[in-house]
């Protein structure tokens, strides 16, 4: 019985990993397929374009949590976002890659939208942590009040024989009541 | 032991004990029956009436009166008019007779009346009892009261003979033993049922026979003894104390006391007798000597009516006596001439003792099935009960009288439809009435078991009784007959008891339910709330208010003021504190109007008491809920929570994607 079990997990996790699996690798697959198309043209860009977003490929392959896609959403359009000043200058003149490449700052920058992401990524649920915080101090204020109301319309024997309700009473109900 | 609280009787008069001025200090035993007891009656117009006050556990005959209501019977007391009054500081049912004036032709001390002779007897006496006796029996009643002491004079001057009157109790009730025909004899005073024609021309028999000796010939002539003297000489001689009576008069009463019914006189035969004609004498071929002597506690019966009267009397040693018999063997050798086929043996079903007898109940109907086999046209004996069927009504509304619970409990286990149909099928060749008087109390067999409020042998009284009014101790004062009788009762004793306590009385419940349609599952509802004083205020509520508007009855202002205050519990368990207030209102308001029928209508507590239960849940699941999202909420929120992670994540990429756009149109625009 237990290793029926145990098959059944084991049948029912594999799927969800190749599909984790499949996805990644269909994400990685459509940029290289975007890069390859794109040296069809223009073989520096291309080049280029392999060479900053290198960042995002690293996330591409090693992200597996439940949040990978806006991981890599964030990362990618960031790191793109700081990719595309240096496209146009590129695209009308390929020789400038070896000065775009050797050029520090350029990579600097080109580099660091991707960074900036993970700074994003490091902050957002810091961020979001307080927001909920706050939220839920609201929220129990209208629980409060609710509650007192229905304490006043129907009585203390609303409030049942749960002990923990009972402790808080003094919280919720309004000393009038 | 708790005092019940009784209905206290109406302050007003009715309007028919206006119409007459009972004189209970004037009493006037020559007209009492075991039915009621008769008084004076004052009248201002000069005519001349006695009233019988009933007695509650005597059932009247009802169909009688209806009759001869429509038409008077000349030469009997027929009632005028009949209701309720307060009498003697009760209320009770009166009937109204025209008193005959004459005076009784033998009164209950045994004086005879000096104008009563042998002419009179012969003439105006046979004459009236068989005008009436014809009568009666053409509308297709028996008289069974026809007793000596109940014959009247019609009035000082003239021989108009008048014969007492018959409706006040059962027929053959509580009359005495030995003024009834043989057969009649054998069965309880209060159960002789309604019996045939020939019954009445006995009784008529030994009333002129009491009247030819000047005697009350029935006194100290009771007992088995008694019954073995007339059995072994004839009634004519054993009530007669074997005196002879000369000339014609004798040939008309020995032929009216004939035990056999085949031989006895009949209408006609009295009407030959009155125009001189000689009667051949009737022998019937009903024979019920036994072939030969059983020895049953000392004494050799060869009679089969006395053998069987004397397992009757005896069950317990007559089960024992039967089965030490090879029951067949003993069938066959002493009743050589009755027909014993296997089936019949079956239905018997008398088994030697093995050891193992069943005992109880099982042997009282082995008993009561050999008994019935010995005399099939005598009356079903059980558990030293004796009765025709439709002479039980009255015989248990008069142990309902007496609270002879043992006594209830016999008929309740003798109104089983199995046990009647054995015995049926035992008799049915020489009897084929019992199963019209099976029919008669039909309708009370399927309550003598019930273990439910309105159930049980108190339903069964009143479903076999119609007539009879609620015998609740809590009526003993007044006279309960309808439901609207009752719902005013009700109204009057609502200030001193518990209405809802009222309801839950097994009487009140049966009577409620045989006279107030189907009301049984009303009283199972209360009794079922007897310990749940909220509901059982809100069930009293709904039932008087629906008995109120359905009866259309007057204002009920006690009634209702008691049943409010039942509701209180009711209301105080309410919720909702709006609920509450709104209800309260609003049960002042129905408490001045005095209609209960509001209660349902208007407040409808019922439906209240349910939405408010249900609106209380709902609100305590709510609270439940409540308390749980607070729970969750009163925990700190980290970055590492999940919702913070997915929140942070979504909103880190949604910055990126919009920084992407805006870049994308600065640098390509």
């Amino acid at each position: 019985m237990v290793i029926k079990k145990k098959i059944k997990k084991v049948k029912s996790r594999r799927p969800i990993r190749r599909q984790a699996k499949g996805r990644g690798n269909g994400v990685l697959s459509l940029f290289a397929i975007a890069l390859i198309s794109l040296a069809v043209f223009n073989v520096m860009l291309a080049s280029f374009m392999a060479l900053v977003m290198a960042p995002t490929a690293i996330l591409m392959l090693t992200e597996r949590s439940p949040w990978r896609s806006n991981k890599i959403m964030c990362v990618g359009s960031l790191n793109l976002a700081s990719t595309l000043p240096w496209v146009p200058a590129l695209w009308n003149n390929q020789n400038l890659f070896g000065e775009m490449v050797s050029d520090m700052v350029t990579m600097s920058i080109a580099l660091g939208g991707a960074v900036v992401g993970h700074g994003l990524l490091f902050f957002g649920p810091i961020i979001a942590a307080m927001i909920l915080q706050a939220f839920s101090s609201d929220k129990m204020k209208k629980i409060a009040s609710e509650r007192a109301a229905l304490v006043e319309q129907w009585g203390p024997e609303v409030l049942g024989n749960d002990k923990s309700s009972k402790s808080e009473q003094n919280f919720i109900i309004p000393k009038k009541a | 032991m708790v005092a019940i609280e009784t209905a206290p009787i109406p302050d007003i008069q009715t309007e028919f004990g206006d119409k007459y001025n009972i004189v209970t200090s004037r009493l006037l035993p020559e007209f009492d029956t075991p039915g009621g007891v008769a008084y004076d009656v004052d009248t201002s117009n000069g005519a001349s009436y006695y009233a019988l006050v009933h007695h509650p556990t005597v059932p009247p005959r009802n169909d009688l009166y209806a009759t001869l209501k429509k038409g008077k019977i000349r030469n009997l007391i027929c009632p005028s008019d009949r209701g309720l009054m307060n009498v003697g500081g009760k209320q009770r049912l009166v009937t109204v007779f025209g008193k005959p004036l004459g005076g009784p032709l033998i009164d209950p001390q045994g004086a005879l009346h000096p104008r009563l002779n042998s002419a009179v007897l012969r003439k105006a006496v046979t004459l009236s009892l068989l005008k009436v006796l014809a009568e009666l029996h053409k509308r297709g009643f028996t008289h069974r009261s026809v007793i000596a002491t109940r014959l009247y004079f019609a009035s000082p001057e003239s021989e108009e003979i008048v014969v007492g009157e018959c409706y006040s109790a059962p027929p053959g009730y509580q009359g005495p033993d030995a003024l009834e025909a043989l057969r009649a004899s054998f069965a309880s005073p209060a159960a002789r049922g309604a019996g045939t024609k020939s019954f009445d021309f006995f009784q008529m028999g030994a009333a002129l026979q009491c009247l030819y000796f000047g005697e009350l010939l029935w006194e100290g002539r009771e007992g088995n003894s008694f019954v073995m003297t007339r059995v072994n000489q004839g009634s004519f001689w054993a009530l007669g104390g074997g005196r002879e009576i000369p000339g014609a008069l004798s040939n008309l009463i020995r032929g009216l006391m004939a035990d056999e019914q085949g031989d006895r006189w009949g209408a006609e035969d009295i009407l030959d007798w009155f125009e001189g004609l000689a009667k051949p004498k009737r022998t019937t071929l009903t024979s019920w000597t036994m072939s030969k002597p059983t020895n049953f506690k000392g004494v050799a019966y060869v009679d089969r009516r006395l053998l069987s009267d004397a397992f009757a009397s005896d069950p317990v040693e007559a089960a024992r006596f039967l089965k030490t018999l090879d029951f067949p063997k003993w069938i066959t050798m002493t009743l050589r001439d009755a027909i014993m086929s296997e089936r019949v043996e079956k239905l018997l079903n008398v088994t030697p003792s093995d050891g193992l007898t069943a005992g109880g109940a099982a042997d009282d109907k082995m008993v009561a099935r050999v008994c019935a086999f010995l005399y099939p046209t005598g009356p079903v004996r059980y558990r030293g009960v004796s009765a025709y069927l439709d002479g039980v009504p009255g015989a248990l509304a008069e142990a309902f009288g007496r609270d002879d619970k043992e006594m209830i409990k016999i008929f309740s286990e003798l109104l089983d439809r199995n046990f009647l149909n054995v015995i049926n099928e035992i008799v049915e060749t020489s009897n084929p009435m019992f199963i019209e008087h099976i029919r008669a109390v039909h309708k009370g067999m399927g309550f003598a078991g019930g273990k439910q409020i309105a159930r049980g042998p108190e339903r069964m009284l009143y479903e076999l009784n119609p007539i009879l009014p609620c015998i609740s101790q809590r009526f003993t004062n007044v006279w309960i007959g309808s439901m609207q009788q009752f719902m005013r009762a009700l109204e009057r004793m609502a200030n001193t008891s518990s209405t809802s306590k009222v309801l839950l009385d097994p009487h009140i419940a049966a009577f409620c339910a045989t006279h107030g349609g189907d009301l049984e599952r009303d009283f199972n509802n209360l009794a079922a709330a007897q310990n749940d004083s909220s509901r059982l205020g809100s069930l009293t509520a709904d039932f008087l208010g629906r008995m109120q508007r359905s009866l259309k009855l007057e204002a009920l202002p006690n009634l209702t003021n008691s049943v409010i205050e039942g509701l209180g519990p009711l209301v105080k368990n309410l919720k909702n504190k709006k609920r509450r207030e709104k209800v309260g209102q609003l049960l002042e308001k129905v408490k001045k109007g005095g209609d209960i029928s509001k209660l349902t209508t208007a407040v409808n507590l019922s439906k209240m008491q349910a939405q408010d239960s249900r609106e209380f849940s709902q609100a305590k699941a709510r609270i439940f809920k409540m308390e749980r999202e607070r729970q969750r909420l009163m925990k700190k929120i980290l970055p590492t929570n999940i919702a913070a992670r997915t929140h942070g994540y979504k909103g880190s990429a949604m910055f990126a994607v919009l920084t992407f756009c805006s870049i994308a149109v600065i640098v390509f625009l």
